[in-house]
């Protein structure tokens, strides 16, 4: 069966031209405008990358969304280290893996993970600690296999090379381009503000862009995640007081309020009077052997898949969940003709029952799905990727062997506050410094904000509004 | 979070010696203590173990300096160096592939040269390198700015978070209670002698206290009443994401003012400094160095056009007037001591850990460091080290 989902029955599709590209020698094709990752994973890619030390391999979806994610670097163009979960495809692009020898398929190097008994973490610090000289040649083994750019181009270097944008002032800047950015900004511009709305998503929208499931509006009515900050978008794109920066991302906010941000044209250098910080935030990985085969994917990275670019994670699924959204995510699965071999749940019947209801409202057993409450993950099977994953009762008595090609994972969320703690940085590092101070209340400077997901708000009616009152206040504020 | 080498036991009212500041040059000093017997020793530290610079350096290592003074001690060190895992019985990835000092201009091709020559006299293992011979020893560089320089072919960089844990386990398994999270408040001294010190975590008393604090340590000093004339610089750095190994030898450039090596997993590890030393205290990476080190290391590295940065940070360095570290006793207060003053106190610290332990053990501080004494800076008779890449008021250092 074609992973590509053809009459999707919640989400339009955005996406019209077919194109070519080169990858490892073959041609593939994909669509114009989605990411490079999601074309091969269509074209049946299941591994993008080795992990640096152990060689393991490395699919799409793990680790979305998490800043730098290094699982799905590729080489494009002559350039390396591009991410192709963030990069979409143009088409004619020349696209390659890296780090592993001969190939990322089979690369020989993966042998140290098969023995991975004998070389546990921070092996290198005990490995030849009394033989300089081997430990000299170890290095140099290493390098045969470390990083990428084995083939710089000088047309690479030269397409790297961009001019910076120059400096710009401006009343508030806006990073993040979710709900509760998109939210802030209109209601700063509302209020006379000139607002730049930083996003690093091709347009605005955030994780809502992915979500066919309701949305509560602020006039108390329901719509469609999607439909509802493409609404937004389109009022930010129109509205004359805001400038959007797409495709771009705001790379730290330093001493003198510089917010340089890193947009397709070049950087531009902001110099915000105020600062609103709605970065959203990120799926937690869930702690079991083999969580990293390609196949274990973030709940957020397969609703992108499904729902933004139209594209099948796999046939059969495996859905582990703490929270109402794995639910969601497995129905939006189930609708485009996934199959859901089980609901995996570690709470017991009453609770996980409460949060699978609004998406199985008659039930998750009445659905024909097997509902195995109570359960943990003891691992997940198969080395390129995932051929099933076993999970245990936690009395211990019962071991369920579950066959599939995807693991769906929805283990909570984690503020993207990494804005803000770079900044708020200063001056001694202690060990019970903490990091919680940054997204409370307290402790921001003045004219600087944050809300929706990065102030730890998942509820995406709740970062709408709180949204909207920062942005609102934003603008009351004055230095 | 389990620390290497952390103390399990709680904190107690006394030692025989206690260290302030749990960096390379605090653990290497207790780790030598320890080794010559005495192992009662506390080394407390407000952060964690490499907290300072010594979890942020550039991890550069060589011992082919100008001066007689830092040529002893940093060949000493250097010999440390390439047996240290062995002796630490750790890996600490000391990589011995070389050490590259680029000169770009004439005038700075002269200096390599001259360099040379005295290094050859002090009994240094260096050799002058042509432009050509350069290029050899790093394809990759711009050949506009590789005229000449100097390589010690045995120099190179290891790994600091390595060589912290190392030092750490290596001094607790002889008995040393590392305590972290312990903030030393006050130094207390009575009828010209250390007493011990206060913390936030109580009093604790000992006849011997050393001020190992690096950023911190004027602060420390003025505790006990010891006049240390040195300021608190801030230096950064950046790594970027692995690339395929090009650089094989670490690389300092006298033009740029930059250092930099490569990872054996293939991290590109560089810094620079502007012309003007940073005085400052916050522990903040600066956008302005940010685009310094991105534009020079392009221009040195042309391939690194285009890769993705992974880190930038900022750490500490107490910067006295001469660029050379300060160690030893202080004539105002017996017992107490200082391994202070340091800029190259990583690749400084194994030569000085064993030195100072000597000399703090023996009463007489050996003849290597003898010449880094604090009275120096006090009596004006300044270090003259022109080969440092380092940013000087004056710009004369550079
Ligand atoms: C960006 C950068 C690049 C560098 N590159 C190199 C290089 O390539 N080669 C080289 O040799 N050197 C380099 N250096 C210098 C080198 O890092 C330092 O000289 C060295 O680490 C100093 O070690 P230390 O143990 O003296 O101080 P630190 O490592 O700074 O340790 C001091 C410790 O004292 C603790 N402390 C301070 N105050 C208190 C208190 N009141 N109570 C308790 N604890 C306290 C701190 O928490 C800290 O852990 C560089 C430094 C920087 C910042
Ligand atoms: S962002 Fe890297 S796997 Fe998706």
């Amino acid at each position: 069966m074609n992973l590509r989902i053809t009459g999707h029955p919640a989400a339009p599709y955005a996406r019209a031209r077919r194109v070519g590209f080169t990858f490892e020698g073959r041609t593939l094709h994909g669509y114009e405008g989605e990411p490079v990752a999601t074309a091969l994973h269509a074209a049946g890619v299941r591994v993008l990358s080795r992990s640096f030390k152990y060689h393991r391999p490395r699919g799409i979806g793990l680790t979305c969304g998490a800043p730098s994610c290094p699982n799905c670097q590729l080489t494009i163009d002559g350039q390396y280290g591009v991410p192709g979960c963030a990069t979409p495809l143009r088409g004619g692009e020349t696209v390659r893996r890296e780090r592993s020898w001969p190939s990322a398929d089979r690369d020989l190097f993966g042998l140290i993970d098969r023995f991975s008994a004998f070389v546990p973490a921070g092996f290198q610090f005990r490995l030849f600690r009394r033989s300089p000289r081997l430990a000299h040649l170890a290095e140099r083994v290493m390098g045969l296999v470390a990083g990428g750019a084995r083939e710089v181009t000088p047309d690479a270097i030269a397409r790297a090379a961009r001019p910076g944008l120059g400096h710009r002032r401006t009343a508030l800047a806006v990073v993040g381009g979710g709900a509760a950015g998109l939210a802030a900004a209109l209601a700063a511009a509302d209020a006379g503000m000139e607002v730049i709305l930083v996003d690093q998503g091709e347009e605005p929208g955030g994780t809502l862009r992915a979500e066919t499931g309701p949305v509560r509006t602020p006039d108390g009515g329901q719509t469609p995640g999607f439909a509802l900050v493409a609404g937004l978008a389109a009022r930010a794109a129109a509205h004359p007081s805001i400038e959007v920066l797409a495709g771009s991302t705001a790379l730290g906010w330093y001493e003198g309020g510089v917010l340089p941000v890193h947009t397709p044209a070049g950087v531009l250098t902001l110099r915000p009077e105020r600062l609103l910080v709605a970065t959203g935030d990120y799926d937690q990985p869930l702690l079991f052997p083999g969580n990293d085969r390609p196949g274990v994917m973030l709940a957020g990275a397969v609703q992108r898949l499904i729902n933004v670019d139209h594209v099948r994670p796999g046939h059969r699924a495996v859905v582990v969940t703490a929270d109402p959204h794995g639910y969601a995510v497995a129905a939006q699965l189930r609708a485009v003709g996934v199959e859901i071999v089980a609901l995996v749940d570690a709470r017991g019947e009453a609770e996980a029952g409460a949060d699978a209801a609004a998406s199985f409202p008659s039930g998750v057993a009445a659905s024909g799905v097997p509902h195995l409450t109570g359960h943990t993950v003891r691992e997940a099977l198969g080395r390129r990727r995932v051929t099933g994953l076993v999970v245990q009762h936690r009395n211990g008595a019962r071991i369920v062997r579950l066959s599939c090609d995807v693991v769906v994972v929805s283990a909570g969320r984690r503020p993207a506050e990494e804005l803000l703690l770079q900044r708020l940085y200063h001056g001694d590092i202690t060990l019970d410094a903490g990091f919680g101070g940054a997204s409370g209340d307290g402790g921001l400077p003045g004219g600087v904000a944050v809300a929706g997901g990065a102030a730890g708000v998942t509820d995406p009616a709740a970062a709408l509004d709180m949204g909207a009152e920062e942005g609102a206040r934003l603008a009351r504020w004055s230095p | 979070m389990a620390i290497p080498g952390a103390a399990r036991t709680p904190l107690r009212r006394s030692y025989d010696a206690v260290i302030v500041g749990a960096g390379v040059q605090g653990l290497a000093l207790a780790y030598e203590l320890a080794k010559l017997g005495v192992r009662d020793v506390a080394v407390l530290d407000r952060s964690y173990p490499g907290g300072g610079g010594s979890g942020r350096n550039g991890e550069m290592i060589r011992s082919a300096f100008g001066s007689r003074e830092w040529s002893g001690l940093f060949d000493e060190s250097l010999r440390r160096w390439r047996t240290l895992s062995a002796e630490l019985d750790f890996n600490v990835l000391f990589s011995g592939s070389g050490y590259l000092v680029l000169a770009s201009t004439p005038e700075q091709v002269e200096r390599c040269r001259a360099d040379v020559v005295r290094q050859a006299e002090l009994g240094l293992r260096s050799e002058f390198v042509t432009g050509e011979e350069a290029r050899k020893i790093v394809p990759e560089v711009n050949p506009d700015l590789a005229l000449g320089g100097v390589y010690q072919d045995h120099a190179g960089f290891a790994h600091h978070d390595a060589v912290v844990w190392g030092y750490a386990r290596a001094a607790a398994r002889l008995g040393v209670e590392l305590h972290t999270g312990v903030t030393v408040t006050g130094v207390d001294v009575a009828g010209g002698a250390v007493r011990g010190v206060r913390t936030d975590k109580g009093t604790v008393s000992a006849p011997i206290v050393v001020n190992a604090a690096g950023g911190a340590a004027r602060r420390i000093a003025d505790m006990a009443g010891v006049d240390l004339p040195t300021r608190t610089c801030r230096l950064e750095m950046i790594v970027t994401e692995s690339v395929a190994p090009f650089l094989r030898p670490a690389l300092a450039t006298l033009d740029l003012l930059g250092y930099c090596h490569q990872t054996a997993r293939g991290e590109f590890v560089g810094g620079t400094e502007l012309p003007v030393p940073d005085i400052s205290d916050s522990l903040n990476g600066t956008y302005d160095l940010l685009l310094d080190m991105a534009a020079k290391f392009v221009r040195l590295l042309p391939r690194l056009a285009g890769v993705r940065l992974l880190r930038h940070w900022a750490g500490l360095v107490d910067q006295s007037e001469d660029l050379s570290p300060v160690i030893g006793p202080v004539p105002e207060v017996s017992g107490f001591y200082l391994t202070c003053g340091w800029v190259y106190g990583f690749m400084g610290a194994p030569a000085t850990g064993a030195l100072l332990a000597r000399g703090i053990h023996d009463g007489v501080m050996p003849e290597l460091i003898r010449p880094f004494s604090v009275t120096r800076l006090h009596e004006g008779r300044f270090i003259e080290e022109g080969a440092l890449v380092v940013a000087a008021e004056e710009g004369n250092a550079a």
